[in-house]
């Protein structure tokens, strides 16, 4: 018996791609667009409510901002640009802002650079974008020197007009409320670089230009190469405070090197001593003034934290303590995680068995789901998580080979208030592997630490 | 990898996704929930994906992933499990019955070198096997399958 045309058949049945496929793996993206936006703004929910509620409170209620916003239309537009990013709200309430005008044209699309905002540290770049024929453009910028070196060490990008944003929450709802009108024609959007070095006088940003069709992005062999010269008196702003202060954090020894505060975020230098018995993984420090203005780590826009805490030495991003800010200022800390450097591996078994998690961490399941891969999983109390670390950092196998691996997912279950990561691991290495613990839950400092910064 | 790469990519390789859903699943409905599954886990884990190289291979394995699991769960709903059965016996079944009651290592092959439509060395890179395997599991699969095809590279 042979079966080669029922074989054609069914090849020819798999090749009628049914018309509703493209929708479906829109929907599908917008159902992972979705679910993050929740993972962002409500996780963890009460820092997030805070944040909002206290934004909301701060948009209405800040003069300055109040001020500039109606007395400058060109103003408000910019800040309706930057509402969720109050370090570029206050730059702006407070019109540092370098005005550029350049318009660039291309195959019908036109991009106009607009303003920039600049200190040694950051560059925010504002602009419209539109096309002739009416096409969606979407944009993707490289910062880079003169000589064409790529400067940037992050970036992050405000291309949501905020009245798109508000279906989720309805947190940003109210926040919508506070723009009436609708969305402009043209509106302007802003990408946020963040400088390796210092940000040099004379920058050049590539532009590749796609066409936004739904979620998916079309090349349209467009580049523009747009020139910027930044104006020097932007780029002598720094407060740099030496603060070389050593404390003791979960009975580590850690030193505050420096507080440098730049017009677009502050920056909190750190190292820890290396005869600590572990790392110190999460530091989420924040400033006050005399009057209570505080300063939290940067919740939208570039990295909330940069360096491998592993190294013994980090960078805490903070949003700008550049305005408004009283002359005494304090850096505190409330909360940190340490993980203990000699915290032994976890098994993970060839029978799929994981072993030696630390109590904090369970096993949910594990199956074998092909010859070739099996599926994992271990569960978080959401209490103690905190988004800096994933549970693992990667693995050893019994023949020393060490490997990363990919997360597979990770989820909020709601319903026991556990992280859910799942893991797919080939079975052809050889087990079993120890997974090196990353994780370690934040704690209550028993004495909350506060350090002098001016 | 950002979201809207992912949306393209994906977008890009959609109609290889529900070929391979299908090729396990048998039907259109079954099929697209598989790769609308697909997508958004890979879109949740997209920033884990190291590599964007391997971004269809990574989406296969994925894919493959959501089906096994849909195989398992219509497996147990029926109170039965997908057995192994004999070649004689495949031949009382349909054919796409019969390709799902092949042994996964050889199912797994037939449906990615001919409804997902990767090469010998992609069905290699996605299944993390050698070549050569790859290469006999598709010839004992066809030949439990009964279908004669003309061997390629």
């Amino acid at each position: 018996m042979k079966r080669d045309q029922e074989w054609n058949t069914l090849l020819q049945q798999a090749e009628n791609v049914p018309d509703g496929l493209e929708a479906c793996i829109q929907q599908a993206v917008e159902r992972g667009q979705r679910s993050e936006r929740r993972k962002k703004f409500w996780k963890p929910v009460t820092a997030v409510l805070g944040t909002a509620a206290a934004f909301v409170l701060l948009v209405n209620c800040s003069v300055d901002f109040a001020l500039a916003a109606s007395r400058v239309p060109i103003v408000r537009e910019l800040v309706e640009a930057v509402v969720l990013d109050p370090s570029l709200k206050a730059a702006i309430a407070h019109e540092y802002v370098q005005l550029v005008g350049e318009t660039y044209t291309k195959d019908g699309v036109t991009l106009k650079i607009e303003y920039l905002v600049a200190d040694i540290k950051n560059l925010t770049v504002f602009y419209r974008v539109y096309d002739e024929k009416g096409r969606d453009i979407a944009l993707d910028p490289e910062l880079k020197n003169e000589t064409g070196e790529g400067i940037a060490s992050g970036a992050s990008f405000g291309q949501e007009w905020i009245g798109q944003q508000d279906e989720e929450t309805g947190l940003l709802g109210k926040l919508k409320a506070l723009f009436r009108g609708g969305k402009p024609e043209h509106p302007i959007y802003y990408w946020k670089f963040m400088i390796e070095e210092n940000t040099p006088e004379r920058v050049r940003v590539d532009i590749k230009a796609y066409q936004a069709a739904g979620m998916a992005k079309l090349p349209l062999g467009i580049t523009f190469e747009v020139p910027l010269t930044i104006e020097p008196q932007f780029l002598r702003s720094v407060k740099t405070f030496d603060i070389h202060e050593t404390v003791s954090v979960l009975g580590q020894t850690l030193t505050i090197d420096t507080v440098e505060v730049y017009p677009t975020n502050t920056c909190v230098k750190w190292h820890t001593a290396p005869d600590n018995d572990s790392w110190l993984t999460y530091l989420p420090f924040y400033l006050t003034d005399a009057n209570g203005v505080r300063v939290d780590g940067i919740m939208n826009g570039v990295a909330g934290s940069g360096g491998d805490p592993n190294d013994g030495v980090g960078e805490i991003y903070l949003e700008s303590a550049w305005y408004d800010i009283a002359e005494t200022l304090t850096l505190h800390l409330d909360d940190a995680a340490a993980l203990p450097k000699d915290l032994p591996p976890a098994i993970l078994h060839g029978d799929g068995t994981l072993t030696g998690l630390p109590s904090y961490m369970k096993q949910d399941f594990s199956e074998e789901s092909s010859e070739s891969f099996y599926d994992f999983s271990v569960l978080t109390e959401k209490g103690t998580y905190h988004s800096n670390t994933d549970p693992f950092r990667g693995f050893v196998d019994a023949n020393g080979k060490q490997s990363g691996f990919s997360k597979m997912y990770s989820r909020m279950l709601e319903e026991d208030h556990l992280m859910h990561t799942g893991y797919l691991m080939p079975t052809d290495v050889t087990y079993p592997l120890e997974l090196e613990i990353a994780f370690a839950p934040a704690q209550k400092l028993p004495q909350p630490i506060s350090v002098s910064v001016r | 990898m950002d979201a809207m790469v992912f949306a393209s990519r994906v977008q890009e390789i959609r109609m290889q996704m529900y070929r391979t859903a299908y090729g396990y699943l048998g039907n259109e409905q079954d099929s697209l929930d598989a790769v609308s599954e697909a997508v958004y886990q890979g879109y949740r884990a997209r920033k884990s994906l190291r590599e964007p190289d391997y971004f269809t291979t990574w989406m296969t394995r994925i894919l493959i992933h959501v089906c096994y699991k849909e195989l398992k769960r219509r497996s147990k709903e029926k109170m039965e499990e997908i057995t192994e059965v004999k070649t004689e016996d495949l031949d009382r079944l349909s054919l796409q019955e019969a390709i799902a009651h092949l042994p996964e290592e050889l199912r797994e092959v037939i449906v990615l070198r001919y409804f997902t439509g990767l090469t010998l060395s992609e069905t290699a890179e996605a299944l993390q096997i050698p070549q050569g395997t790859v290469v006999t599991r598709q010839r004992r699969a066809l030949k439990c399958l009964r279908v004669e095809l003309e061997e390629d590279a």
